[in-house]
C-alpha cells in the first residue's frame, strides 16, 4: 500500500502543487482534505487576531514566573508566545510557489532508513533482555527507533511513503516499548492496578458475582474488571496474564485508530504523523504500561473520536452513529473520568453544532448544517442521561452516590479556590528537611516536559493555521473547543487550585485531537517554509519530541530514567513478597509507616492500615512499626512533612531505627517495630 | 475486464470469512469451556475469540462489505456505474474488531449477571452466540447489501510482493536476526537476578521484648519462618547472638527447606544470657552456617529494651 495510490480517494496524497494552500481538487466535494487547506490571508484575519490574541496573553501571563516555580507556567507563555509569532511571521512570508519537495530524500535513502529501523527494533529486544528492562539504555535505543520512524514520515517522498509498512512499524515500536517494561516488571506497574486487579477482579472472580464490588464505584463501571475476570479463566491463567494478554495488548493496537481518524483530515504524511505522535505521547505509554479503567476508557475513546470523524464521510451514518453509541455506553460502563472527559468532548462538539448552525443562519446559508455535519447534540442527549444515571447509582466512600460525591467534593473545592493557588504552596519545611528533601531540578523539569512543549507548539500552530482557512467547519471547531477546553481542565485549572477533575487523567485523551491540529500545523509548516526552513522545524520536532517523550516520568513509572528527581511506581520481586508476608502477620488495626508509594501498596494490596513515613523538623522518624525497602535509599521516594508530601531519598537507620526490632527481612525490605 | 453485473465475489468472501470465524469460535469455545487444555494452548485459542471474533462480527453485521461491481482498479470509472464504495478498508475492520470485542465481552457478561452471575465460560458461551448472530445479519446484509465499485487492490494483491534481496536489506536482516537470536539466548541462560531468594522472620512479626532483669534462668522461645524461593532443597541455620559481650552464640538450630516452602524453626534463648542493653541477633546462614565468610545471608534483631534493665 502506498501513498499515492489515487485509486481509493481515502488514500490520496497531499497535492504537489504550486499553491501551497490550494485545495485538493482530488477529493471531490465530500473530500475532508479540503476541509484543512490552508488560505493566506492577506488581511486580518480570524487567523491573524487569534495569534496575536495568543502573542497578548502569552505577554500578559508571561510575569507569573516571578511568582510559581511550576515549569509549566514558566515555559507555556513562551510556548504560546512563540507558536503565535511562528505563524505570524510564516503567515506573513509565505508567497505562493514557495513550496518544493526539496525535503524530501531519495528512495534508496527511505530503503537504508527503513532497514535501520528493523535493526534497531531488534535492539530495542536486545537491550531490554540484557539490562533487564526499561533502562536508560533501551531508552536511547527506544528513542533513535522513534526518531527513525518519524523521518520516514517527514521525509520519504510520496512514492515511497508506505502507510502499511509505516503503521507497521508504529504498532511494533508501541508493543516494544510497552511490552519491555509489562514483561520486565513483576507484579503490576503503578498503584492502581494493585486494586482493580487483585482486589476488584479477584472478589468478582472468587464469588461469581458483580455484587462482589458493589461497595465500589465500579460496580457501575465494571467492563474493565470483567474482561479480565473472563480472560484469566479462559486462558486457565493469572489475572495478570488475562490482563496483559488482552487489554494489554489492544492499547497499543488501537493507535491504529489514530490514523484513520486522521485520514478523514488530512493527506497520508500527516496521518502517519499524528498516529506516530500519538503512539509515542507520555502519557499514552502511561496508560498502556499502568493498564487499568483509565485505558480502556481511553481506547473506547478513540473509537468514538473514530466514528464521529467518520460520519461526516460515509453514507451509512446511521450504524456510524450507532457505532458511536456503543462506545459512548462502553465508555460510561467503564470509567466515569474518561465518560467526563468524553462529556466534555461531545459537548464540544455541541457548541461547535451550534455556532456553525448560526452563523450559516446569519449568512443565510444552508451549506454548512448540511448532512457532512454531525449530530453533537443528539449524541449528548444521550451520552448526559446515560453517564448521569451511572454515576447517580455507583457507590462512593461516604456517599450515597459517585455523582453526590463529586458535586460536594466540587462545592467545597470551588469554593477554596483562588488564582495561583497551586500544590507548591504549602508547608515550610525546616532547615533541616529542606536539607534531606530533594526537588525537581528545572534542568530535568524541563527535559521532562520537552515533549509535550514541542506538540503544544505545532498544534497552536495547527489551530491558527486551521482558522485561516475560507471556512471553519463544524468538526474543526470541534478539535480547536475541545483542545481548548481540555488544555483549560490540564493546565489552568490547577492554576487556580482546582484538581478535582484529575486534571493528570485527561492529558491522553487530549492528545487524540491535539495530534490532528499538531500534524496539520506541521503540514502548514511545510507549505509556509522553504525547504531547507522546514528540513529544521522538523528534525528540531523530531529531536525535541522523540526521546522527551519517551522519558517523560509519566511513561516510564517502571523505571524512571531520572530516579533522583521522579520516583519509581513499580516494584521488586522480594518487595511484592515481603508485602504479601508482611500482610499475612500484621493486625490491620495498627498502623504501618512506609514510603510512598510502597505504604499505597500495602494498603491497597494487602489492605493494611497505612501512611507514608512522616518527618519530624528534625528530619526523624518515630513511629512505632515501620518497613524499610532499600529501594527508598537508591532514589527518590516520597514521605509526608506535616501535610505536604517531600521527595527525599530515605536511609535504613532514619526508617528501622538502631533500637528497633526487625521482625521480618528478605535482604531488600525490613519490617521493624519499637521495642516496648 | 470491467462488467455492469454485480460481481459477488467479494459478497461470497465475506459469508466465508464470517462462516469461518463463526466456526473457528464454536470450536474454540467449546474447546476452551470443555476440554481442560494447558494455558499454553489455551492462550492462542482464546485470543481471537475475546479480541476478534465478535468484534469482527458485529463489524461485518453494522458495515456489511458492499459487493464489488467490477473487478477492475479504476475507482472513478466504477463510482460513475452508480455503486458504493466500500467505506472501511481490511485494516480499518480489522482494528475496529478488537476494540469493538473488548467491548462485546464483558457486556455480555454485564448481560449474563442477573441471570448466573459472572460465569465464565458461560460468558464464553454468550461471546460465541453473539458473535454467530452478528455474523448471521452480517452475511445477510452483505449478500443483499448495495453493489460496490472495487476500491482497488484486495488484500491478496497488496500482500503479494517481492522480497527484497538487495545488500542493504539482507544486512538489515541478518543484524535483526542476530540480535534477537542473542536476545533469546541472553534470556534462555540469565540466571534472572537474584537466584536465592530468602525470607526470615519471626512468625507473628512481634517478637516476645527482652526482659533483662534476672528471672532465675527463664528461657524465652522464638517462634521463626524461613520462605525459601527457588526450586531446590536448602538448608539453613539460625544463630542466636548477643550483639555485644564475648559469650557470642548462644544458640542455634538447622533447617531444611523444601523448594518454594516455608518452614519454622523455634530457638530458645535463657534470658540469664542477656545483659541489659544488648540485642538479640537471630542470623541466617546458607548451608551449615557460622563458617560462611560472607556473614549471615539475613538477620533479625530484637532491640534494646528501653525500660527494662537494672
Amino acid at each position: 500500500m502506498s501513498a499515492d495510490e489515487s485509486a481509493s480517494p481515502w488514500e490520496s496524497a497531499t497535492p504537489q502543487a504550486t499553491n501551497p494552500f490550494e485545495t485538493n481538487a482530488g477529493r471531490g466535494s465530500m473530500s475532508v482534505e479540503n476541509i484543512f487547506s490552508a488560505r493566506l490571508s492577506s488581511d486580518w484575519g480570524l487567523d491573524t487576531i487569534a495569534a496575536v490574541l495568543v502573542v497578548v496573553v502569552a505577554v500578559v501571563l508571561f510575569p507569573l514566573r516571578f511568582f510559581v516555580s511550576s515549569v509549566f507556567v514558566q515555559a507555556i507563555p513562551l510556548i504560546g508566545g512563540g507558536a503565535g509569532v511562528l505563524y505570524l511571521v510564516t503567515n506573513r512570508h509565505a508567497g505562493a510557489g514557495r513550496r518544493s519537495n526539496r525535503w524530501e530524500v531519495a528512495p534508496s535513502t527511505v530503503h537504508v532508513v527503513r532497514m535501520s529501523t528493523i535493526v534497531v527494533f531488534s535492539a530495542m529486544v536486545f537491550v531490554a533482555t540484557v539490562t533487564g528492562g526499561r533502562t536508560v539504555p533501551f531508552f536511547a535505543v527506544a528513542a533513535l527507533a522513534g526518531m527513525l520512524v518519524l523521518a520516514q514520515i517527514l521525509f520519504a517522498p510520496r512514492t515511497e511513503l508506505r502507510p502499511g509498512i509505516v503503521l507497521a512499524q508504529v504498532v511494533a515500536l508501541a508493543v516494544l516499548v510497552r511490552a519491555a517494561a509489562l514483561l520486565t516488571t513483576p507484579g503490576f506497574i503503578g498503584i492502581d492496578a494493585w486494586v482493580h486487579v487483585p482486589d476488584y477482579a479477584q472478589s468478582i472472580r472468587s464469588s461469581g458475582e458483580l455484587s462482589a464490588i458493589a461497595d465500589s464505584k465500579y460496580y457501575s463501571a465494571p467492563l474493565y474488571h470483567l474482561l479480565v475476570v473472563v480472560a484469566s479463566e479462559a486462558f486457565g491463567s493469572s489475572l495478570r496474564t488475562g490482563l496483559y494478554g488482552t487489554l494489554g495488548l489492544v492499547m497499543p493496537v488501537s493507535v491504529v485508530l489514530v490514523y484513520f481518524s486522521t485520514r478523514e483530515f488530512l493527506a497520508v504524511r500527516w496521518a502517519l504523523l499524528a498516529t506516530a505522535a500519538f503512539a509515542g505521547a507520555d502519557h499514552v505509554v502511561r496508560w498502556g504500561v499502568h493498564v487499568i479503567p483509565t485505558s480502556m476508557g481511553l481506547v473506547f475513546f478513540l473509537a468514538v473520536f473514530y466514528g464521529i470523524s467518520k460520519i461526516r464521510t460515509v453514507e451509512r451514518t446511521r450504524t456510524l452513529y450507532a457505532f458511536v453509541l456503543l462506545g459512548i455506553a462502553a465508555t460510561t460502563f467503564t470509567h466515569q473520568v474518561s465518560t467526563f472527559v468524553l462529556l466534555v468532548f461531545l459537548g464540544a462538539g455541541a457548541v461547535a453544532q451550534l455556532a456553525v448552525r448560526l452563523a450559516a443562519r446569519r449568512d443565510r446559508t444552508t451549506s454548512s448544517v448540511g448532512s457532512g455535519n454531525v449530530n453533537f447534540a443528539g449524541l449528548l442527549a444521550v451520552a448526559l442521561p446515560l453517564a448521569f444515571a451511572g454515576w447517580s447509582i455507583a457507590p462512593a466512600r461516604g456517599e450515597d452516590s459517585f455523582l453526590g460525591s463529586m458535586l460536594e467534593i466540587a462545592d467545597t473545592r470551588l469554593g477554596e479556590m483562588g488564582f495561583l493557588d497551586l500544590s507548591s504552596a504549602g508547608t515550610v519545611p525546616s532547615p533541616v528537611v529542606q536539607e534531606l528533601t530533594t526537588s525537581v531540578p528545572t534542568s530535568v523539569s524541563l527535559l521532562d516536559s520537552l515533549g509535550f512543549f514541542t506538540l503544544l507548539l505545532v498544534a497552536l500552530v495547527g489551530s491558527l493555521a486551521l482558522l485561516g482557512r475560507d471556512h471553519v467547519d463544524q468538526l474543526s471547531l470541534t478539535l480547536l473547543l475541545a483542545v481548548a477546553s481540555m488544555v483549560f481542565v490540564t493546565l489552568g485549572a490547577p492554576l487556580f487550585g482546582i484538581y478535582f477533575l484529575i486534571p493528570m487523567r485527561w492529558y491522553a485523551f487530549m492528545y487524540v485531537p491535539m495530534v490532528v491540529l499538531g500534524a496539520f500545523g506541521l503540514r502548514y509548516l511545510s507549505l509556509a517554509l522553504s525547504a531547507r526552513q522546514f528540513v529544521a522545524v522538523a528534525l528540531v520536532f523530531t529531536l525535541c519530541f522523540t526521546g522527551p517523550m519517551l522519558i517523560n516520568h509519566k511513561g516510564t513509572p517502571d523505571n524512571p530514567v531520572h530516579n533522583d528527581a521522579y520516583h519509581q511506581f513499580a516494584f521488586e520481586e522480594s518487595e511484592l513478597a515481603a508485602a504479601e508476608t508482611i500482610g499475612g502477620f500484621h493486625s490491620p488495626e495498627t498502623t504501618l509507616y512506609a514510603d510512598n508509594p510502597y505504604s499505597l501498596l500495602l494498603r491497597d494490596w494487602q489492605l493494611l492500615t497505612t501512611r507514608a513515613v512522616e518527618l519530624t523538623a528534625e528530619g526523624e522518624i518515630v513511629h512505632e512499626t515501620t518497613v524499610y525497602r532499600d529501594t527508598a535509599g537508591d532514589g527518590v521516594t516520597q514521605a509526608r512533612y506535616g501535610e505536604e508530601m517531600v521527595k527525599v531519598p530515605l536511609t535504613e537507620t532514619q526508617v528501622c531505627r538502631e533500637s528497633m526490632t526487625v521482625a521480618y527481612t528478605n535482604g531488600e525490605v525490613k519490617y521493624c517495630r519499637a521495642t516496648r | 475486464m470491467t462488467s455492469t453485473y454485480p460481481d459477488t465475489t467479494g459478497s461470497n468472501r465475506t459469508v466465508g470469512l464470517l462462516a469461518a470465524l463463526s466456526a473457528y469460535t464454536v470450536l474454540a469455545v467449546s474447546a476452551l469451556v470443555l476440554a481442560d487444555l494447558p494455558t499454553l494452548v489455551r492462550i492462542p485459542v482464546a485470543v481471537p475469540v475475546l479480541l476478534f471474533a465478535p468484534g469482527y462480527a458485529l463489524v461485518a453485521a453494522l458495515f456489511p462489505r458492499s459487493r464489488r461491481l467490477t473487478s477492475g482498479r479504476d475507482y472513478e470509472t466504477s463510482r460513475s456505474r452508480g455503486g458504493t464504495p466500500d467505506e472501511f478498508t481490511t485494516l480499518e475492520r480489522a482494528v475496529l474488531a478488537v476494540v469493538c470485542s473488548i467491548a462485546l465481552v464483558p457486556l455480555v457478561a454485564v448481560a449474563l449477571n442477573p441471570v448466573v452471575g459472572v460465569d465464565p465460560p458461560l460468558v464464553l458461551v454468550g461471546v460465541a452466540v453473539v458473535t454467530l448472530f452478528a455474523s448471521l445479519v452480517g452475511a445477510v446484509r452483505a449478500w443483499t447489501g448495495p453493489v460496490a465499485p472495487s476500491r482497488g487492490p484486495t488484500l491478496r494483491e497488496r500482500l503479494a510482493f517481492t522480497v527484497p534481496t538487495d545488500t542493504v536489506t539482507l544486512v538489515a536482516l541478518a543484524l535483526a536476526a542476530m540480535l534477537l537470536v542473542s536476545s533469546a539466548a541472553v534470556a534462555l541462560t540469565g540466571d534472572g537476578g537474584d537466584a536465592l531468594e530468602t525470607e526470615f522472620y519471626f512468625a507473628d512479626g512481634s517478637p516476645a521484648p527482652l526482659e533483662t532483669a534476672d528471672t532465675g534462668g527463664e528461657t524465652l522461645a522464638y517462634d521463626l519462618r524461613i520462605s525459601h524461593h527457588a526450586d531446590h532443597l536448602q538448608t539453613y541455620t539460625v544463630v542466636v547472638s548477643r550483639s555485644t559481650g564475648d559469650a557470642g552464640e548462644l544458640t542455634g538450630a538447622a533447617v531444611t527447606v523444601g523448594p518454594n516452602e516455608t518452614a519454622a524453626a523455634t530457638v530458645r534463648v535463657s534470658r540469664a544470657a542477656i545483659d541489659p542493653g544488648e540485642t538479640l541477633e537471630f542470623a541466617l546462614y546458607v548451608g551449615d552456617g557460622s563458617t560462611d565468610s560472607e556473614g549471615p545471608h539475613r538477620v533479625l534483631r530484637i532491640g534494646t529494651n528501653a525500660t527494662a534493665g537494672p
